[in-house]
């Protein structure tokens, strides 16, 4: 009896703890069960190179698809690359959607989410006020604007295949890990989801909302004008020190365009991006700006390219070098595919894509190579209005109403929300904290860089590249290309908008009197169709671009030191500190009598040298006098120092300190009492130009007149004492490679680990607590010897793949691995003909 | 012995094919184990339901639950994925006590019943 109750009791017991763990933890007993657990779905089938996998394969054969389009096969490589071969586009297309579904689904549809405004359907409420704004925008109705002008293309063929293929894995496929933690399904891909992330892309590298930002200096501290000039004063443009050759450069052609008149800039003041049209009602602009900052173009966000001519290479061709710095994600923003279509339109083709969208946008195919960098162009100009009422505005004297429709958010975990979408004739209408601004960026119409690329994939010369960026209407890019005939080529891409005020012609950096059609660009509708060649953009052939230079390098410093028209001012363009290196070593280079080479390419892609040091340096070491001993010591090490951004060096560790700290000690003093935090700083640059004993170095708060040596001094002292209190020894341990996941589960991130360089350098790296920047994609490409590239972690997006990130550790390292224009690796997977083709 | 045994149970527990029939049950049980969250909890019951005693009920759950765990980490280290999933930190350390727990409970508490 007594054995009786005590099983009874176990079993009262058991059942208790099985209910507990079925209610409280059953969806963590779902996802970790062994064997059937959600989460160890994805880890069956993730490496190709397993023996399962192998035993699989060798008893049935590759994973065969069936492809509406046609035959493919994919094989992947050792390094995750998947070689996509193909009788036709579209089949090939169908595969590669397929593919990038398979490697990276969850990035993708956390992209299309964010420009769509749906994150807050799978993440719930915390993503909220970003869905509120992506939707404001109408970034999804400027998606569909560019379908609509691409819908009758080949490229949009392509896109449909691509969407078919992305479908048929997410119908068949295993589903990323990340969906089943979370507990949400993907829904099925539309041809305007590839848009929207061409959109995302664009939206990054050319909107955003500095227009306010000058608008907010100059009634805040108006005396500090001068500190944001309409250039800056370096000798370093991309046009300005490129071998142009005899008959290879333009910097446009003026007479098409015009500059912008003296009489019409100087409304704005020196070189501030100010507000021009003062009769404009822009409201608590200061309040609007913070509000939108977050959705802006991010700092950091450059690049560096280059092609130098066969006249100065060792193999008698030209090179090309290019490495975009972006967002450094996990998974990476890249993603690495090599695309060949053997019948009908056939293309060979390598490089790097936006998972989500088909093409290479970056890469070379058998004739041709090209890489892009951000020019940083204005193509966002803001408008305000004189409102009669809340409903209404005042447009070239007749009052309209503000288009208003109200959209239902969805929250996961919560209440549905509701955001009331605003426009006016320019564009989406911003309201936030007391202020409005209508937003006209170029993105909103119907674009066709979808087109342009797609023929780039295909081009067979540098004049048909020079073809396909005629509908590369957005972004503006630094785009650099050379070809198998021994042709080089500079151009800028996107469109240049032509603004007016009063018939004079006026530069973008400032708010628009939207009510009396200030500034508008001609043919340009929000959301709808734009007549690019008409005359409210630059003629394509009046923009800037170089035919056969001996070479030229873009850092996205300034194009040129006397465009044709106004590109942008010098707060849209990075500090000449990267493109001042590079030129020294090209010229230098093709001076000497040792050719420019692959390797040496490869080479000056990794240079650390700080160009930024070389300037800040000789300051630090004039101020010693001021210096505690400790901090004088550690100021003579960088008088021995190589200025090289090095992990293993001190002085590095503690200029890095200096230079992160020198803006704050020299304008918080006036810029903080204004409201202005140090976004609102002035580039580090113009800190460096700023004479000995500028106002600005006077410390406000002290009763003594500081100069730049004290303010050198006591910033130099405090980077020494930071050092000191994070326990950092060398570069190494400030310098880290710190990227994690965005879905917030710490074994998806990587590893940290020390890398060399800075913002300021060729080999770039922005370290911080935020998102970090840097080189997204290094490639050296050419067609005399082998090409080389690598991307900043892994191919796979799959956790569990052995190509997760398996090029992080080559990349911090600036190591290389060749990416030729042959099909490689084990057939993983055959598309088979479907016969679906009408 | 609980009074709601049946006793044709009790013949099978204690009977000549007693061993056979708790190899079957161990084997049921694996594959309930392996198909779904569930089946871990079931099979632990199946074995639990052969098993002579409650000790040997909690041992039967715990062989079942290592059986299980076995299969998982042969089938990872096929697959080549075995290094990273138990690098996943403690969602892996969750599946290995989801994978004892479940089938040892389950055998107990049939066990304490009957």
């Amino acid at each position: 009896m007594q054995s009786e109750s005590l099983g009874v009791a176990v079993t009262l017991v058991c059942a208790a703890l099985l209910v507990t763990a079925a209610t409280v933890a059953g969806g963590f007993v779902s996802l970790a069960a062994p064997v059937s657990g959600e989460a160890w779905g994805p880890a069956y089938g993730a490496n190709d190179g397993s023996l399962s996998d192998r035993l699989a394969r060798a008893a049935t054969g590759p994973t065969e698809v069936e492809n509406p389009y046609g035959t493919a096969t994919v094989r992947y490589d050792d390094h995750g690359v998947p070689h996509v071969t193909a009788e036709n586009t579209e089949a090939l297309y169908f595969a590669v959607g397929y593919v990038h579904a398979r490697d990276r689904l969850f990035q993708m549809d956390l992209q299309r989410r964010l420009m769509a405004g749906n994150l807050s359907a799978a993440f719930g409420e915390r993503t909220l006020d970003s869905d509120r704004f992506h939707r404001r925008m109408g970034f999804d109705d400027a998606a569909e604007a560019s379908w609509a002008a691409v819908e009758g293309s080949d490229a949009a063929a392509g896109v449909r295949a691509y969407t078919a293929g992305v479908n048929r894995y997410i119908e068949t496929g295993s589903l990323p890990l990340e969906f089943r933690l979370n507990d949400y399904r993907p829904t099925r891909w539309e041809p305007t989801d590839t848009l929207l992330v061409g959109k995302l892309i664009s939206w990054g590298l050319t909107g955003d909302f500095r227009d306010l930002r000058g608008r907010v200096i100059e009634r805040r501290l108006p005396e500090a004008e001068s500190l944001y000039p309409r250039q800056l004063d370096h000798e370093s443009s991309v046009l300005g020190r490129a071998d142009l050759g005899d008959d290879g450069g333009s910097l446009g052609d003026p007479s098409g365009v015009g500059r912008p008149t003296t009489a019409a800039v100087s409304a704005t003041g020196a070189g501030i991006a100010g507000s021009g049209d003062t009769d404009g009602h822009v409201g608590d602009a200061e309040g609007l700006y913070d509000s939108l900052r977050p959705y802006q173009r991010p700092p950091g966000v450059g690049s560096n390219s280059w092609v130098v001519g066969g006249e100065y290479t060792a193999s008698g061709d030209p090179i090309l070098a290019n490495d975009p710095h972006l967002s450094l994600t996990v998974p990476p923003v890249w993603y690495e595919q090599h695309l060949v279509v053997t019948g009908e339109g056939s293309m060979d083709v390598r490089g790097v894509a936006f998972p989500g969208q088909p093409t290479v946008v970056i890469g070379q195919n058998r004739e041709v190579s090209w890489g892009f960098t951000n020019v940083g162009a204005d193509q966002t100009d803001l408008y305000s209005y004189v409102r009669p009422s809340e409903d209404t505005y005042l447009y070239r004297g007749e009052v309209r109403e503000v288009e208003r429709t109200t959209e239902t958010i969805p929250v996961k975990g919560g209440e549905d929300a509701e955001v009331t979408i605003e426009r006016t004739v320019h564009g989406p209408l911003i309201e936030r904290e007391g202020g409005a601004v209508a937003v006209a960026w170029l993105g909103l119409a119907g674009t066709r860089e979808l087109q342009a690329v797609h023929r780039l994939n295909r081009a067979g010369s540098i004049e048909a590249v020079d073809r396909a960026m005629r509908r590369f209407d957005s972004p503006t890019q630094n785009l650099v290309a050379i070809d198998g005939d021994g042709g080089t080529y500079f151009r800028l891409t996107g469109r240049y908008p032509v603004r007016t005020v009063e018939g004079e012609r006026v530069r973008g950096d400032r708010v628009f009197n939207g009510s009396a059609g200030h500034g508008e660009w001609a043919g340009w509708e929000p959301y709808g169709p734009a007549d690019w060649n008409g005359s409210g953009f630059v003629p394509y052939e009046a923009v800037p671009h170089a035919v056969d230079p001996g070479y030229v390098a873009t850092a996205n410093q300034r194009t040129a030191d006397d465009p044709p028209f106004y590109i942008g001012s010098s707060s849209r363009y990075a500090d000449p500190y990267r493109g001042e290196r590079i030129y020294d070593r090209i010229e230098r280079r093709v001076a000497s009598d040792d050719p420019v080479t692959v390797d040496w390419t490869q080479d000056l892609q990794r240079d650390v040298r700080s160009a930024a040091a070389a300037r800040f340096v000789p300051q630090i070491l004039n101020a010693t006098d001021e210096l505690s001993p400790e901090a004088r010591a550690a100021a003579e090490r960088l008088a021995g120092w190589d200025r090289r951004m090095a992990r293993d060096s001190e002085a590095a560790l503690h200029f890095a300190l200096f230079r992160e700290r020198l803006r704050n000690a020299t304008f918080h003093d006036e810029f903080h009492p204004a409201g202005l935090d140090p976004g609102y700083y002035p580039s580090l640059w113009t800190v460096g130009e700023l004479p000995a004993d500028s106002r600005w170095f006077d410390d406000v708060r002290t009763p003594g007149r500081e100069t730049r040596a004290d303010i050198v001094a006591r910033t130099f002292e405090r980077a020494v004492a930071a050092a000191e209190r994070e326990g950092y020894e060398t570069y190494a341990d400030y310098n880290v490679v710190d990227l994690d996941h965005r879905f917030p589960v710490t074994a998806l991130d990587y590893p940290e680990a020390p890398t060399d360089g800075s913002p300021y350098t060729v080999f770039n790296f922005r370290a911080g607590p935020g998102t970090q920047a840097g080189s997204s994609w290094r490639m050296v490409a050419t067609t005399g010897e082998r090409s080389v590239g690598v991307i900043p972690g892994g191919q796979s997006g799959v956790y569990y793949s052995p190509h997760y990130r398996s090029q992080l550790e080559a990349w911090r390292a600036g190591e290389y691995r060749p990416i030729p224009l042959e099909v490689a690796g084990r057939t993983t997977i055959v598309f088979e003909d479907g016969g679906g083709r009408a | 012995m609980s009074s709601l045994t049946p006793e044709r149970l009790t013949d099978l527990r204690e009977g000549p094919a007693a061993d056979r029939l708790t190899l079957v049950a161990f084997a049921v049980g694996l594959v309930l184990g392996v198909v779904h969250p569930a089946g871990l909890v079931a099979g632990g019951v199946l074995v639990g339901l052969v098993a002579p005693s409650l000790r040997r009920a909690l041992l039967f759950g715990l062989y079942l639950g290592g059986l299980v765990l076995l299969v998982f980490g042969v089938s990872l280290l096929l697959a080549g994925t075995l290094g990273r999933v138990a690098g996943f930190g403690q969602l892996s350390l969750l599946s290995v006590v989801v994978g004892l727990a479940l089938p040892t409970l389950g055998a107990l508490g049939i066990r304490g019943l009957v």
